[in-house]
C-alpha cells in the first residue's frame, strides 16, 4: 500500500493506534506496548489485548510494523519507515489541533 | 567454482534449509542466488565463515524491506516475489525476522493437503471397492497384460501426487509444530484444554462426590457469547470458579468457593498464532478453552479482579469489528447450507411420485429440522452482533 493510502486509512487514528505507534520508539513486545501506553497516560489508557493484537496485525498487514524474534523466541514489534511516516503525519496533525486548542480556549474562558 | 543443488522441498523446513546454508558457508560454499521455481540453489566457492541464514516469507514484497537492513545487520543475499535470504555474521544476532510468515504460509499448505486428503479419502473409497470387486473377478477370468500395464500406467499419476500430497501433509505437520515453537508458542494442550486445568479422574470423581465440583452443561452456548461470558461471571459472584471444561466444550466444571469477581470473554478468530495466546496470557488472561483449529478459532479466557474489571477488547471500535467477524463467519457458514437443503426439499416436493410419500415427508421433515437449527445458530450470532453493537454504543 503506497503512504497516500495509507495516510488515507489511517489519519485521523484512533487513540488505540495512535498509542501503539507512540510506544514503538523502541522494538516492544506486545505486552510491553500495554504497559508503555498504560505508564504513559498515567493508566489513563489501558488498552485490551484482544485490540493490541488485532491491530498489530492489521499494521503487519499495511507493513506500518515488522515482526522480529529475539532471543527468548519472543514476538517483538517494530516501527517501518512507512509507520514513521504515518505517525509524523499524525503527530503534525495533533500539533494543529493543539495549537488551535490553545488559542481558542483562552476566548472561551 | 560455482555448485548448483537441487532441494525440492526445501520451503517444507525452512530452519533446516537455513542451518544447511550455514553449513555450507562454514564449508567455504556461499549461497550466490536461489532460481526458486525450479528450486535450485547456487553457491559460489569462498573462505569458510560461520554465518547465520534467516529465510523469510513475506507475500509480494519483492525483496526485504528496509528495516530489516538498515541497522547493517543482515545483507541480502537474493530475492523472489515472496520470498528473502538474509546472512549475517553475528551466529546469533539478537533479533532475526519472524518464522510468522513462513508459518502462515505452511500452515495453510498443511491445511490444504490435509483437506484434500480427506476429501481424496473419502471420494475413492467407494469406487475403489467396486473397483477392487470387479478386478478380482476379472482376474479369475481373463486377464491380459495389456489391461494390467494399462491399469498400471493409469493409476501411476493419481498415486504419485496422492503419495506427494501424503508427505506434504506429514512433513508440515512436523515442521509447523517446530516453526510454531521457534514464534515464541508455549501452549500445552491436551486436545482443546490446557494441561494446567486439567484435573485427575479420581480427584474429578471424589469432589463431584463429595459436592465441591458441579458440572454444568451447555448446548449451542457458543453462537451467543456473550450470555455465557454473563452467566460464567454471575457464577463467579455466586461463589462457583469456572475450574475446567470439558473437550468438546460443552461443559463447564466449577468449585464451589468464596464469591469473587471475574471477567470472562469468548473469543473468535479466523486465524491464531503463538502471539495471540502469549499476549493474552501476558495481560493476565487464562486460558480454558480454545477449539481444535487454529484457524476459525474460538477460546473462552478468564480473569479474576478487584478494581476495575479488565478488557479483552478496550474500544468499542475493536468489540463492534470482533462481533462483526463472528457474525459473518457463522452466518456465511449456515446460511448458504440452509438453502441448499430448502432447494432439496423443493425438489422432494416434485419427486416424490417416484419416490413415495412417507419417504418425501421424513426427507423433507429432516432437511427441515436442519434448517431450523442452522437458521436459530445463525440468526443467534447475528443478534448477537446487535447486542454487542448496541452496548458498544451506549459505552
Amino acid at each position: 500500500m503506497s503512504i497516500e493510502k495509507i495516510i488515507k486509512a489511517y489519519i485521523p487514528m484512533s487513540e488505540t493506534a495512535y498509542y501503539i505507534l507512540l510506544s514503538l520508539s523502541e522494538p516492544r513486545h506486545g505486552y510491553g506496548i500495554i504497559k508503555f501506553v498504560e505508564e504513559l497516560t498515567d493508566g489513563r489508557i489501558v488498552l485490551g489485548s484482544g485490540t493490541v493484537y488485532g491491530t498489530l496485525g492489521k499494521m503487519c498487514k499495511d507493513r506500518l510494523i515488522a515482526i522480529f524474534d529475539d532471543k527468548d523466541r519472543k514476538t517483538v514489534y517494530r516501527i517501518t519507515d512507512d509507520g514513521k511516516a504515518l505517525l509524523f503525519f499524525e503527530i503534525d496533525r495533533l500539533k494543529k489541533v493543539y495549537e488551535n486548542t490553545v488559542t481558542q480556549e483562552g476566548l472561551f474562558l | 567454482m560455482s555448485k548448483t543443488i537441487f532441494r525440492p522441498f526445501w520451503s517444507f523446513d525452512a530452519v533446516k534449509t537455513e542451518e544447511w546454508l550455514s553449513a555450507m558457508h562454514a564449508k567455504g560454499y556461499t549461497l550466490q542466488k536461489i532460481h526458486f521455481a525450479s528450486r535450485r540453489f547456487v553457491f559460489e566457492e569462498t573462505a569458510p565463515v560461520q554465518t547465520f541464514y534467516r529465510i523469510v516469507y513475506d507475500k509480494d514484497k519483492n525483496g526485504a524491506p528496509q528495516i530489516y537492513l538498515q541497522d547493517g545487520v543482515y545483507d541480502q543475499v537474493c530475492f523472489s516475489k515472496n520470498f528473502y535470504v538474509l546472512r549475517t555474521e553475528q551466529t546469533t544476532p539478537a533479533m532475526a525476522p519472524s518464522y510468522e510468515g513462513f508459518l502462515k504460509r505452511n500452515k495453510m499448505i498443511g491445511f490444504v493437503a490435509g483437506f484434500l486428503l480427506l476429501a481424496y479419502f473419502v471420494m475413492s473409497f467407494f469406487p475403489l471397492a467396486i473397483i477392487f470387486v470387479i478386478f478380482s473377478v476379472f482376474a479369475f477370468t481373463s486377464l491380459s497384460l495389456y489391461v494390467v500395464m494399462q491399469v498400471m500406467l493409469s493409476s501411476f499419476i493419481p498415486l504419485l501426487i496422492t503419495i506427494l500430497t501424503i508427505f506434504t501433509f506429514l512433513k508440515l505437520r512436523k515442521t509447523n509444530r517446530q516453526l510454531e515453537k521457534l514464534c515464541g508458542d508455549t501452549l500445552d494442550l491436551s486436545l482443546t484444554l490446557p494441561k494446567d486445568t486439567l484435573m485427575s479422574k479420581s480427584e474429578t470423581i471424589r469432589l463431584r462426590r463429595s459436592g465441591q465440583l458441579i458440572k454444568k452443561t451447555k448446548l449451542a452456548w457458543q453462537y451467543a457469547p456473550d450470555k455465557v461470558e454473563i452467566w460464567l461471571e454471575q457464577m463467579a459472584q455466586a461463589g462457583y470458579h469456572l475450574n475446567h471444561m470439558s473437550k468438546p466444550g460443552n461443559s463447564f466444571f466449577f468449585l464451589k468457593g468464596e464469591p469473587y469477581q471475574a471477567k470472562y470473554h469468548v473469543d473468535y478468530q479466523n486465524r491464531t498464532d503463538p502471539s495471540y495466546f502469549n499476549l493474552n496470557k501476558e495481560a493476565g488472561w487464562k486460558l480454558y478453552f480454545t477449539s481444535l483449529s487454529r484457524f476459525q478459532n474460538l477460546s473462552v479466557w478468564g480473569q479474576e479482579y478487584t478494581d476495575a474489571p479488565p478488557m479483552f477488547y478496550s474500544d468499542s471500535d475493536s468489540k463492534i469489528r470482533h462481533a462483526r467477524k463472528f457474525a459473518l463467519t457463522y452466518s456465511l457458514c449456515f446460511f448458504p447450507v440452509c438453502l441448499m437443503y430448502m432447494a432439496i426439499i423443493v425438489s422432494n416436493l416434485f419427486l416424490f411420485p417416484h419416490i413415495g410419500l412417507a419417504r418425501m415427508l421424513v426427507q423433507n421433515l429432516i432437511f427441515l429440522l436442519l434448517i431450523l437449527e442452522l437458521g436459530f445458530f445463525a440468526t443467534r450470532t447475528i443478534l448477537y452482533y446487535f447486542r454487542v453493537k448496541k452496548t458498544a454504543a451506549q459505552d
